[in-house]
């Protein structure tokens, strides 16, 4: 008898979990499966694992440079293969400051590889709080120590990837960083 | 518990049915409310399935022998150990356990994938409850483990004494996970295929999944070995026993995966035989099953055997023609994103090592299947022994073995014949050093040195890509050799734990080479005779006959004969093997005697005794004795691999940091920077 009025409870428990958010109609009230939660969970948790074509260049750039490091790689291989990926990854952050660009309703007229090259030209040297000023103009984390030369608040780059980022970005594009 | 345990069931049944329509239907229209009531049916059916699980494990608890599955696989006088590993010793338990265990994984991937997956997750909630669906109406309508008999035993049958080991207590289980967590990737596999969202967002969603996976099978198949060893009294631990090669099958085809998924995530090519791979390991893990529980092919694991089968042919059957649609509707969104750079590179490599292993796969299901098929073609079951799948799968694994080693040493995308022949150069030669040290040591046997001049080989290979990967980190980041080591693993664990896990497979190798030296013979020995085996090494050990001796244990008729060993007259120690008749708590034999040998095991050789029952009453004992070399090394494979793929999936840290995030923006940088260069 106890069984049969245990396994009656579950069985309402377990009926009601499953056809409440019917009944509710999906009126947003549930803990699980809202859009802000999901999006908490969005931040990516291996780099390796992002889908941006600018990202998966600058790995395989990576890559090749250990390889050619470690002696796997010719020079003559080690030079073409880095020309191909690294003309991929140019082309990846121009159509990504193309985007923004657009995003951002800035007038496009001038070429997007030529509006890249501009930018750079008009970014100021930075100065590292450890290392003092850095000779790379726009440089986004310092060459000598690594840390990152972006402050948070700056919201034009992402402080973790230094990707370029869209007006009112809540994750940053390139890495999945939370920026809010 | 019956009750309960049959109400959900029943529950469960109704679970799955909805979960799997509601999935369906969810990720077709993307409505909300069916998205979140698909999702909370694979939630429910864990809990409903965790209840009925808990409602045997209290009827076994309480030796509620009017239950026919307690009575069968239980009695009074078992160990309490036993007594909770029959929730999976017997047919419906097993099926329970396996119901139980994916209905936890389904809820597990809900719960743990992230939210950018989110449009695959209704879709895989659907396939796992599919699949459940079929465990569950199977147990229901074939095999329920809460039927109850017309009258109440005043014991149970007791357990198979083959089954009461502690190795039974894990091995099943960890096989079972490994078998079970395929559904996993699987699942996603097929949510892929049915959003038309191909890229290779499902290929990350399961990274973790797949090795956990192929980790359980590993250990299971690992264990299983070791069960096979000390347990069934042969002197060996693979015998191509059907059962085996289905634990093996998925093993291969998971291994096959978890190469070539590193092909499509990297350069975006093998798509369609990533798909074919994890449906095939799925496949396959039913079919392990099928083979199991149908008693279709006869073997040393028929521990249950019922008109089961016939539900896993009819889904075999019907999963392979609904895939096969899928995979044809689907065909035109799987090409390939780039082409082969050069058949000199990492991915041709593992292009080869995918074959290989569909191939050991390929001749082991055919070598299982063929008494099957020639029953159908002839009217006998024709059996393909161990020479069979000795001489198709030797030279394969070697070939596989050899690959082990130069992939590794070949960089991505393209390599240049000469580079390779440099990084060639050390292992090659440290392998040519140990084959002539073999030769000229008196080894005679082909394959057992080209093995073991092939691991040497491997090693040396390994050895040389962590100390040429130190001296790179070194060169670039200026780290300290020891900081460079550390983080050389820590950031590449993938990697990194992968050579480790290959140094786990060379000392299976290892382990496995020592069973072509293995020397064995039979005697009849009275009370002080002495017997004289010699080992591989040339030593000779002498095995004199102490006595037999007779009594009674927990729930057994204990019959022990002991020997005393020696080797080149020196005393090693005393070895005993038993005989033992099971009895129920009413002292009635309860099975045939069985028989548990005798192992003496070290890092050269194991001493394996096995007394084969005395003569006529007398104190004159029938002994089988064997000495196996190297056998302790496969299981110590075993420990390594399990903690180069713990390396591999451990989370945090690593590459989940800044550190190239870092990196990649520097390139970032750099590379405009260049081009800026160019243009002033």
């Amino acid at each position: 008898m106890v069984e049969l009025v245990v396994g009656v409870i579950v069985a309402i428990v377990a009926v009601g979990i499953v056809l409440e958010p019917l009944l509710r109609d999906g009126r947003g009230s549930l803990h699980y499966g809202n859009d802000t939660d999901d999006a908490e969970e969005d931040v990516l948790t291996d780099i390796e694992e992002s889908e941006s074509p600018k990202v998966q260049a600058l790995l395989a750039l990576r890559e090749i440079e250990f390889d050619r490091e470690t002696g796997k790689l010719s020079d003559e291989d080690y030079q073409s293969l880095k020309q191909r990926y690294a003309a991929a990854a140019l082309d990846a952050i121009n159509a990504e400051e193309r985007t923004t660009a657009e995003a951002s309703a800035a007038p496009g007229e001038m070429d997007a590889a030529e509006a890249a090259v501009q930018r750079v030209k008009s970014r100021k040297n930075v100065e590292c709080p450890s290392c003092g000023p850095r000779p790379e103009r726009g440089a986004v984390f310092c060459s000598g120590c690594g840390r990152s030369l972006v402050v948070k608040h700056d919201r034009s780059r992402c402080w973790m990837c230094g990707s370029a980022l869209s007006e009112g970005a809540k994750f940053c594009s390139g890495c999945g960083t939370t920026l809010s | 518990m019956t009750v309960l345990g049959q109400l959900s069931l029943g529950l469960a049944l109704l679970l799955a049915a909805w979960g799997s329509v509601v999935g369906f239907v969810a990720g077709r229209t993307g409505r909300p409310e069916l998205i979140r009531s698909a999702r909370r049916s694979v939630e429910a059916l864990f809990g409903v399935l965790a209840v009925a699980s808990v409602a045997l494990l209290v009827a076994l608890i309480r030796h509620d022998f009017n239950v026919e599955y307690v009575a069968l696989q239980t009695s009074r006088n078992l160990p309490i150990v036993y007594t909770i590993a029959a929730f999976y010793s017997g047919q419906s338990g097993s099926l329970l356990f396996w119901a139980f265990i994916l209905s936890g994984f389904a809820a597990a991937a809900q719960w743990t994938t992230p939210g950018r997956y989110r449009h695959l997750m209704p879709y895989v909630g659907a396939v796992t409850c599919v699949v459940t669906l079929f465990f569950v109406t199977t147990i229901l309508f074939a095999a329920s483990p809460f039927e109850r008999l017309p009258f109440t035993p005043a014991d149970g049958n007791g357990m198979n004494p083959q089954l009461q080991n502690p190795g039974m207590a894990i091995h099943p289980p960890m096989l079972y996970l490994g078998y079970i967590s395929i559904a996993i990737p699987f699942a996603f596999a097929v949510a892929a295929l049915l959003s038309r969202r191909l890229d290779a967002g499902w290929i990350h969603a399961i990274r973790k999944w797949t090795l956990l996976s192929w980790i359980f099978l590993s250990v299971g198949v690992t264990l299983g070995m070791w069960w096979a060893y000390v347990e069934l009294g042969w002197g060996g631990y693979w015998a191509w026993d059907p059962v085996e090669n289905a634990s093996f099958l998925p093993w291969l085809t998971m291994t096959a995966f978890l190469h070539s998924v590193m092909v499509q995530e990297k350069r975006g090519m093998l798509k369609k035989w990533n798909v074919v791979l994890i449906m095939l390991s799925f496949l396959l893990s039913i079919f392990g099953t099928f083979i199991t529980r149908s008693g279709i092919i006869s073997s040393v694991h028929s521990f249950a055997q019922s008109s089961i089968g016939y539900f896993f042919l009819v889904f075999l059957v019907v999963a392979i023609i609904a895939l096969g649609w899928l995979l044809w509707s689907r065909l035109p969104l799987l090409h390939t994103e780039t082409r082969l750079e050069s058949m000199v590179s990492r991915e041709a490599g593992f292009l080869f090592n995918n074959l290989l292993l569909v191939g050991i796969a390929f001749s082991v299901l055919w070598g299982t299947l063929f008494p099957i098929i020639s029953e159908l073609f002839r009217g006998t079951q024709v059996t393909v022994g161990p020479p069979f799948f000795n001489r198709v799968n030797i030279p394969i694994g070697l070939a596989l073995l050899a690959l082990t080693g130069i992939g590794p040493l070949i960089a991505w995308r393209r390599a240049s014949p000469k580079n390779l022949r440099r990084h060639l150069v050390v292992p090659t030669a440290i392998g040519a050093v140990v084959a002539v040290l073999l030769v000229s040591g008196g080894v005679t046997d082909f394959y057992s040195i080209v093995a073991l001049a092939l691991a040497a080989f491997v090693t040396a290979g390994i050895v040389q890509e962590f100390v040429r990967g130190v001296g790179a980190r070194h060169r670039l980041h200026g780290e300290n050799h020891a900081l460079a080591f550390m983080r050389l693993i820590g950031r590449n664990r993938r990697r990194y734990g992968g050579y480790i896990v290959h140094v786990g497979i060379v000392i299976y190798f290892l382990g496995f080479v020592g069973m072509a030296f293995k020397s064995e013979m039979e005697a009849s020995l009275k009370p002080g005779e002495t017997a004289t085996l010699r080992s591989a090494y040339g030593h000779e050990y002498a095995f004199t006959h102490l006595g037999i001796s007779q009594y009674e244990a927990l729930n057994r008729f204990v019959t022990a004969a002991s020997v005393e060993v020696q080797r080149d007259g020196q005393r090693v120690g005393i070895v005993r093997s038993e005989k033992r008749q099971h009895v129920d708590s009413f002292g009635r034999p309860s099975f045939e005697p069985s028989t548990e040998a005798g192992i003496r095991s070290g890092l050269l050789l194991d001493l394996y005794v096995v007394f084969a029952g005395a003569i006529a009453g007398t104190e004159e004992a029938v002994y089988r004795f064997t000495i196996n070399p190297l056998v302790w090394w496969v299981w110590f494979g075993g420990v390594v691999l399990v903690f180069g793929g713990a390396v591999t999936m451990w989370p945090g840290g690593g590459p989940t940091k800044g550190a190239p995030r870092r990196r990649v923006a520097g390139y970032s940088v750099q590379i405009v920077e260049e081009k800026v260069a160019e243009k002033v």
